[in-house]
């Protein structure tokens, strides 16, 4: 693997905003989408990070039915309320469309970083973005990125099975606008009928025990780009957890018999999401597989022997309260602050990076298989919403 | 989200994309075949902020109840059928009082961290 240089083209950002990427620029009038360098793999190489994302999702389903069988939710820091509506899901298997695995790889070793399986972005990025660059600065080369097609195949996939309209909902960042809009977008070529609502914009309906959008219409399906953590700390999240049948409801009645709302809402991604999001799920995949090849060893309790870690708030967000600590001393971040759901402490893996940032690998999995690669790179060794998306091909 | 005072402020943009593309593609290639996109995509931010709506419990004639009767499960006590949140509108604030105006639903549960946030993406 290679990071090598690159002339970007003349007018990149009209090239890149034409299919979607309008954020492509930072606040400080950088380029988030930087083209002046690209990754270049080799064949072999994509072939182990498809084999390695492929096996992480099998220890993270196999992590799944342990976390629950061993009643862990709660020590992973999930609110109790939310606890039979996860089982419920995990057993009933509504639909999961997607979900990316961050990665450490140096040409040598694979690493599992994190899983963003909820709420992942760099989507349009990795999807769109990086293709068409491709088909116009390489168009004889091959790139890990059959995104676009896999997320039209699982909506045709679901056409038969998800209540329409579906609905695309976000908190209306630009980013997460046009993340929505691309979903939406693949979802409406596999021709579902498709909408858009903004979070705020959901209504609940006292009456008739629904969600509803404008028009009061019953939002039967939601795709939400708003993680599961969120959703349970805001007002509506009784009438949320009212529409996620218990086990015992769904064993009992089947869903869709009442008591007032089970069932009349499908939620994409599904709730049992918030096991594969929180980072403790770092450390009980290192528990379960100790010394496992694509892990780094995780704790939740504290470093142990490690002298060379990042700490993790469990439920962070883009790189947010990360602290990274070399030798005892801490070099990035602050250990100061106290998380409310806690860390989670992993040990530093090797990275690979050049020109004076560091790379991460976005693996990216749809209907839980792997389809596609998005590389972002870092000046530090945390990955937050100022680190540059870089594209990548292979021969 | 933009608080004023405790108004909803509303900011509107539309944007619209209409974008296609295909070429011939070698069936051994790892890439999509093509990345053809033909939705109209019209994209309207409109961020809202409210005080949270005044509510009243109320039955199927739309007369004041105590909120617990909302509040209760089926077969519990406490429970009356019918019994649902009814949100912005007035009455005398006695139980029996018909609550007038406003509507059964209620919006603003959701978005509240995120509008305030980055979004939810990562």
């Amino acid at each position: 693997m290679r990071r090598l240089t690159l002339t970007p083209r003349n007018d990149w950002q009209r090239r890149v905003e034409k299919v979607g990427l309008t954020f492509h620029t930072l606040a400080d009038g950088s380029p988030y989408w930087d083209e002046s360098v690209y990754w270049q793999f080799s064949a072999r190489e994509i072939d182990r990070l498809e084999a390695a994302t492929a096996e992480i999702q099998r220890l993270a389903l196999a992590a799944g039915d342990v976390i629950l069988s061993q009643d862990r939710l709660g020590e992973m820091g999930i609110p109790a309320s939310a606890h039979a509506a996860i089982r419920a899901a995990w057993n009933a298997e509504p639909p999961a469309l997607y979900g990316r695995l961050d990665l450490a790889f140096d040409g040598g070793s694979i690493k599992l970083l994190e899983y963003n399986a909820d709420t992942p972005t760099g989507l349009v990025e990795a999807a769109v973005a990086q293709w068409y660059w491709l088909q116009e600065c390489f168009p004889g080369a091959d790139q890990f990125n059959s995104i676009h097609e896999k997320l039209i195949a699982k909506w045709k996939d679901l056409k038969d099975y998800v209540p329409g309209p579906v609905y695309f909902a976000d908190a209306g960042s630009e980013e997460d606008r046009m993340t929505t809009a691309y979903l939406e977008d693949t979802a409406h070529q596999a021709g579902l009928d498709t909408r858009h609502i903004a979070m705020h914009q959901i209504g609940w309906d006292s009456k008739r025990f629904q969600f509803v959008d404008l028009n009061n219409h019953p939002t039967a399906t939601l795709f939400k780009l708003y993680p599961w953590e969120w959703l349970l700390a805001e007002p509506f999240a009784a009438n949320a957890l009212e529409t996620l049948p218990p086990t015992s409801a769904l064993r009992e009645y089947g869903p869709r018999t009442d008591r007032h709302a089970w069932g009349s809402m499908l939620w994409i991604e599904p709730i049992w999401k918030m096991m594969w999001s929180n980072k403790a799920l770092l450390a009980i995949l290192w528990e379960l597989n100790p010394g496992h090849e694509l892990l780094l060893p995780a704790f939740l309790d504290g470093p142990r022997e490690l002298t060379s870690f990042v700490r993790k708030p469990r439920l962070g967000r883009e790189g947010g309260g990360i602290a990274v600590i070399r030798e005892g001393e801490c070099v990035e971040g602050s250990l100061s602050g106290d998380a409310a759901d806690g860390y989670v402490w992993q040990a530093l893996a090797p990275m690979a990076g050049g020109g004076g940032k560091t790379a991460v690998f976005g693996s990216w999995l749809v209907d839980g298989e792997p389809c596609g690669m998005g590389v972002r790179e870092s000046r530090g060794l945390v990955t937050n919403n100022t680190s540059c998306f870089v594209p990548h091909l292979f021969q | 989200m933009l608080r004023s005072e405790g108004r909803c402020l509303r900011i509107a943009a539309n944007v619209q994309l209409r974008l296609s593309w295909e070429r011939p593609f070698l069936e051994l290639m790892r890439r999509s075949r093509e990345v053809h996109l033909t939705l109209l995509a019209s994209l309207a931010l409109t961020l809202t902020a409210c005080k949270p709506e005044h509510r009243d419990c109320v039955d199927a004639q739309n007369r004041k109840l105590p909120d617990s009767a909302c509040q209760a499960a089926p077969g519990t006590s406490g429970y009356v059928p019918g019994a649902h949140f009814w949100y912005g509108g007035s009455s005398g604030g006695h139980p029996g009082d018909t609550v007038i105006g406003g509507s059964a639903v209620s919006r603003g549960g959701f978005g509240g961290i995120g509008g305030s946030a980055d979004g939810g993406g990562e």
